[in-house]
């Protein structure tokens, strides 16, 4: 067989690695075939190629980082500044370290760590929405890099290539994507949209995903802007909103999605995006309404399902919760966060027999700590419903156990020691619950009260 | 005063705690309701005042300030060069806070905390103002640059566009030729207040200096503020009043503080005076001084009272508010004394004028019987008169405008002051011989650095040497437009090769009457027969040619390789023969090529300041992971790395600093440019008049977006593309 005919179908059933070696084979003896140059920086480009729209973490406060107009914005004009919500119901619905509301799925955006955000940073975790992307591509580019990398970037004539439509787009991808090389992929999509004129939306686009990881969110924005008058396309009507998310310009994002929307009624990536900005302000009602509305176009979105079940189990209503989580399992899902919310379920719905076998499930699958801790935090608060104060407390010292710095659990456990007689205990426990989260109301409220005594 | 200062007092009085920018200061309603005091900070940043804020929410983590919760900041991340509030979205009564900074403006809703629009002005932002105009239905937002306009809509739509010579310094919306639709009055760099009818500038007044602030008055009248601390107002065409004073005005507003009905004019000084003049005399009424610059003056209800106050605020953030007063105590007793004082005075300067006639009739009737001269009594002969004379001189090295001063005797001229709008660097000019060379005739150069008509006002004091008292001669002439043109003598007649050509339809007897008055010839120019009439001038400032030439049929040329000149003689020609749409041919090839240059020049700067952005947007990413590694080496006492860590950001920064160094070249070059093309704009569009002239700028505006330099040059030529 022609080695190109093999590489383009190793190409087409996505077996990359091999087909970049049989491209790297080729153009050994062929430096110059550009289609076989093509396809293996396509190759290349696909293994590793990340959907940044939904694998970017919105920072939500980026220390020496002001884009956002409002240092003070009205309540629920703001991510940071959500209202609270109207029905008491509704109020006991927990919060994540952060203040921001618990999500029915687990996402980039939707698990922060507790603390200020420069202790966040002070982790080992990336700084920037920008770094993070920008350290996981620039691993993928050393896998590559076995005989010396394949397109030396620092000799490329850039100007050249930004010339030829064939070309210039895949090499673009592979310096964005491969390299992880921002600048010089900026400098491409400026060269190329100046050939074609301002014409080509996708340059345009392009040049706002450079401009977003360089964090010139104000210039991403008018590229996506005046892409949006050339062509309308879902992706940049989420692209635009994810801008004005960053701005922490909620409503604004909410105008884009909901002009998406005109162009395509009824699209569920727009509905989905304007449904987690609606429960980011803590709109509880329209968000449904979006995750409801989602369900109906696609019956088979974890997402929306799990939300609506969440919105149901904090409205008091588990029976019904409990019939989205199953349809959740039903359709393959397996994780300890279902296997926990489904004993939860449980247990408020009164079906006792299942609580503890979906518990059990829960803490066979759970691997990260967090997530542990999580479930036997939930498990001591089955134990307290039973009224076994013993487990409850080995429960919540099984949480600690798995995350040291979990407050609420700590505050618990003081609660409890406090009740068994034990006060001193019961102080030290509630000192290094506020501790660890100063923001946590309930520790302070219980230490004052004890100290009163 | 102090009689004034005490009868108006502050209604209430708060520190902001923050500095605030002179200039920069706006009040909006942005729920609608609610008057919230906006200022721009030393910081990059906009402070909103919000007294009104029903009990701030603590829910969430509100980033609101702990001393003052009334308080909030808005970024901005560029240095504010304008604030303004104004209800741009149809439908929607909340106002909406407009920022300009150097590059860009950002319209913004505060109440819902999102953008109305960002968009790009890579012209700056001078000055915004936001009204009706034209025929557009709802308000645009007219934004004044370096060097041109642009008018958008609440989406972000450019609408209008015009060049005017110079920085945009203030734009202002108001009727004001009473035709009941707004006028936009722009006040330029070039000392300039042009007024604009849609695309057509139908007025202009010239200043001595930069007028930094214009405010629309009631009656179709309009205040301004000069930079050499003039403060005037004009009503139309002609001016009620100035004053002048050794401070800046920063803030002019106009608001009825001591109850007249009419309103009064408040000014606020650079020294933190606030004073509140009457609008037709210019008399200051009312007196007070701030701790601070003043910073800006607003009114709003600030007191939820249903009535607005007014609000100065000081640079130091001092705020403080009064409102009208009710009734001026005693008001009728001091209008009498007022009057009885006034009166006085005049007497005493008639008794004063008397005297001085009395004793110079003596002194003359006794003259002819003493042997004494008038020289040693210092008294000059009753019949002596001063002679003036003005003249173009092109002889000498420095060509010149000359204005000769005589008396027809023996007295002599001790000096000569000559007061005159923009001839020189203040607004007068003294001449006084030393003492061995006084003589009965004075010689003064003027070099008239543009052609505008001019008034001079010229004060002979004359006497004899020995005077202690001098008489004082006063006389007020006029310089005709173009008084820096000289007649050539034949020899050495060339015409230049530009020239800018068009048809008229005007006998030449009307056009020789336009020559005598705007031309300073030593005899009139009268056009007695022949095929056309010809005029070889020569420009005393640079020694370049005009050559005038009318047709007998109606085609008129104008040879000069300079266009404004160019653009000034169609100008004038057409105001003079009311003509009010005309059509030129131009070819000015040194203007052409110089166009070309400068466009090119253009776009090499704007690319290499795109790439110059990312260069700083990719080290400030770098900056921070310095940061934060440092910051954790620090914790885990790794004083070793630390240390490399903040070597390398130190170097990062100075890197930082060089490359905001080379930005700041790179900008302010892009700027004199775009002023240079614009310049040349202005003036081609104004070898046209009325509607082709408008016409010709739209035109040009596509031109330049399209970047299609061929068209430009072509309505350069034509006036159409």
């Amino acid at each position: 067989m022609d080695p190109l005919v093999q590489a383009l179908s190793l190409y087409r059933r996505r077996r990359y690695d091999k087909c970049v070696e049989v491209c790297g084979a080729i153009l050994e003896k062929q430096p110059l075939d550009q289609a076989v140059w093509y396809l293996k920086m396509r190759a290349m480009t696909q293994r590793v190629y990340v959907d940044d729209l939904d694998s970017e973490e919105i920072p939500e406060t980026d220390f020496l980082e002001d884009n956002a107009v409002a240092t003070a914005p009205r309540p629920g004009t703001s991510m940071k500044t959500a209202v609270q919500p109207p029905t008491t119901a509704l109020a006991s619905r927990p919060r994540t370290a952060t203040g921001r509301p618990v999500s029915g799925v687990a996402r980039p955006g939707t698990q922060t760590r507790p603390g200020s955000a420069l202790d966040r940073l002070k982790t080992a975790r990336p700084i920037t929405g920008q770094s993070a992307r920008v350290i996981r591509l620039g691993t993928a580019a050393m896998l590559s890099q076995k005989e010396g990398p394949f397109i030396q970037v620092s000799r490329l004539n850039l100007s050249k290539y930004a010339k030829d439509p064939n070309l210039s787009k895949a090499l673009f991808e592979y310096l964005f994507y491969h390299e992880g090389d921002i600048r010089n992929a900026l400098e491409l999509a400026v060269h190329a949209t100046q050939s074609c004129e301002f014409k080509d939306w996708w340059w345009k686009v392009a040049l706002s995903q450079c401009y977003v990881g360089l964090n010139m969110v104000r210039d991403a924005e008018q590229q996506l802007r005046s892409a949006l008058k050339q062509h309308q396309h879902v992706e940049i009507f989420i692209r635009l909103s994810r801008i004005y998310q960053r701005l922490d310009q909620p409503l604004s994002a909410v105008d884009i999605c909901k002009s998406g929307l005109e162009a395509f009624p009824k699209d569920v990536s727009i509905m989905t995006e304007l449904a987690r900005l609606h429960e980011a302000v803590h709109d509880t009602a329209p968000s449904i309404r979006f995750y409801r509305s989602i369900v109906i176009e696609d019956a088979m979105n974890t997402e929306a399902i799990a939300s609506i079940g969440m919105y149901h189990f904090y409205n008091n209503q588990p029976e019904l919760a409990l019939r989205y989580y199953r349809r959740v399992l039903a359709m393959g899902a397996h994780s300890p966060e279902l296997y926990n919310n489904l004993g939860l379920c449980c247990l408020y719905a009164q079906q006792l027999d299942l609580i503890y076998p979906c518990f059990q499930r829960a803490l066979e699958l759970a691997i990260d700590p967090l997530v542990k801790a999580e479930i036997w935090y939930n498990l001591s608060y089955v134990a307290l419903t039973a009224g076994d104060v013993q487990l409850a407390v080995q429960c919540l010292n099984l949480c600690l156990s798995a995350d040291a710095s979990h407050a609420p659990a700590l505050n618990n456990l003081a609660v409890l020691y406090h009740k068994t007689g034990k006060t001193n205990v019961a102080k030290a426990y509630l000192t290094s619950a506020s501790t660890v989260d100063p923001n946590l109301p309930e520790p302070q409220i219980n230490l004052e009260i004890l100290l009163k005594d | 005063m102090d009689r004034l200062e005490k009868i108006i007092r502050p209604v209430f009085n708060f520190e902001l705690d923050y500095k605030i920018l002179p200039g920069l200061v706006t009040i909006g309603k942005y729920d609608g309701t609610h008057p919230c005091l906006t200022a721009g900070t030393a910081t990059d940043k906009v402070l909103i005042h919000s007294p009104h804020k029903r009990n701030p929410s603590t829910a969430g983590r509100i980033l609101s300030l702990e001393s003052n919760k009334e308080i909030s900041l808005l970024n901005i991340n560029q240095k504010v060069g304008c604030i303004t509030v104004g209800t741009i979205v149809p439908d929607d009564e909340k106002d909406i806070l407009i920022v300009g900074t150097s590059s860009h403006i950002l319209a913004y809703h505060v109440h819902d905390n999102k953008d109305v629009f960002y968009r790009e002005c890579p012209d700056g932002v001078q000055s915004i103002a936001v009204g009706n105009f034209k025929d557009s239905k709802s308000p645009v937002v007219m934004v004044g640059g370096n060097s041109t306009i642009h008018g958008f809509d609440h989406l972000g739509n450019e609408i209008f566009w015009t060049p005017v010579g110079d920085i945009v310094t203030s734009v202002l919306f108001m009727d004001y030729d009473k035709d009941g639709t707004n006028e936009l009055v722009v006040s330029s760099g070039n000392f300039n207040i042009t007024v604009f009818k849609g695309d057509q500038r139908i007025a202009e007044h010239v200043e001595t200096e930069v007028v930094t602030h214009l405010i629309a008055l009631p009656e179709n009248r309009f205040a301004y503020s000069v930079m050499n601390g003039t403060v005037g107002v004009y009503e139309q065409e002609s001016r009620l009043w100035r004053v002048k004073s050794k401070h800046v005005a920063t803030s002019v507003h106009y608001y009825d503080l001591l109850g007249q009905l009419n309103p009064q004019l408040i000014t606020g000084w650079s020294n933190g005076k606030i004073d509140c003049r009457s609008v037709k005399t210019g008399e200051v009424l009312f007196k007070d001084h701030m701790g601070a610059g003043i910073a800006g003056i607003v009114e709003g209800d600030y007191r939820s009272v249903g009535k607005n106050d007014l609000i100065c605020v000081s640079t130091s953030g001092e705020v403080r508010g009064f409102t009208t007063t009710k009734t001026l105590i005693g008001e009728e007793n001091r209008c009498e004394n007022d009057i009885v004082m006034e009166l006085l005075n005049q007497k005493q300067v008639l008794l004063m004028e008397l005297k001085q006639y009395e004793y110079n009739m003596r002194y003359n009737e006794n003259a002819v019987n003493e042997t004494e001269t008038y020289e040693n009594s210092g008294v000059i002969p009753a019949n002596t008169r001063l002679q003036i004379a003005i003249t173009t001189n092109s002889d000498t090295r420095n060509p010149h405008v000359e204005v000769f001063v005589a008396t027809n005797n023996s007295t002599k001229i001790r000096a000569v002051t000559i007061f005159a709008e923009g001839i020189f660097k203040s607004e007068s000019h003294v001449v006084h011989p030393s003492l061995s060379e006084l003589s009965s005739e004075i010689l003064v150069p003027l070099f008239l650095p543009k052609d505008n008509p001019v008034d001079i006002h010229v004060k002979a004091m004359v006497g004899y040497p020995k005077s202690i008292q001098y008489h004082v001669f006063e006389i007020t002439r006029q310089l005709p437009r173009f008084s820096m043109y000289a007649l050539k003598t034949n020899k050495g007649i060339s015409k230049p090769e530009s020239f800018v050509q068009f048809k008229i339809n005007e006998r030449l007897q009307r056009i020789c009457m336009w020559i005598n008055q705007n031309f300073l010839l030593p005899d009139d120019v009268e056009f007695n027969s022949g095929p056309n009439l010809i005029v070889n001038l020569l420009c005393l400032r640079d020694g370049t040619d005009l050559v005038m030439q009318f047709e007998i049929s109606g085609k008129v040329t104008f040879y000069t390789t300079n266009i404004v000149l160019g653009s000034d003689l169609v100008q004038s020609l057409c105001s003079y023969l009311n003509i009010d749409h005309l059509e030129s041919q131009a070819n000015f090839p040194l203007q052409e090529s110089k166009l070309k240059a400068l466009l090119e020049r253009l776009s090499s700067i704007q690319e290499a300041r795109s790439k110059l952005t990312t260069d700083v947007a990719d080290r400030l990413s770098q900056i921070k992971f310095l940061v934060i590694k440092a910051e954790d080496s620090r914790i885990l006492d790794e004083l070793k790395s630390m240390a490399e860590n903040y070597t390398e950001l130190h170097a990062l920064n100075q890197e930082l600093i060089n490359g905001h160094n080379v930005r700041l070249q790179n900008y302010n070059e892009g700027v004199e440019t775009m002023k240079e093309i614009n310049a040349i704009i202005q003036h081609g569009s104004r070898l046209r008049v009325g509607p082709n002239s408008a016409n010709a700028i739209t035109q040009c505006r596509s031109c330049i977006k399209n970047n299609n330099v061929e068209g430009l040059m072509k309505i350069m030529r034509t006036g159409v593309l």
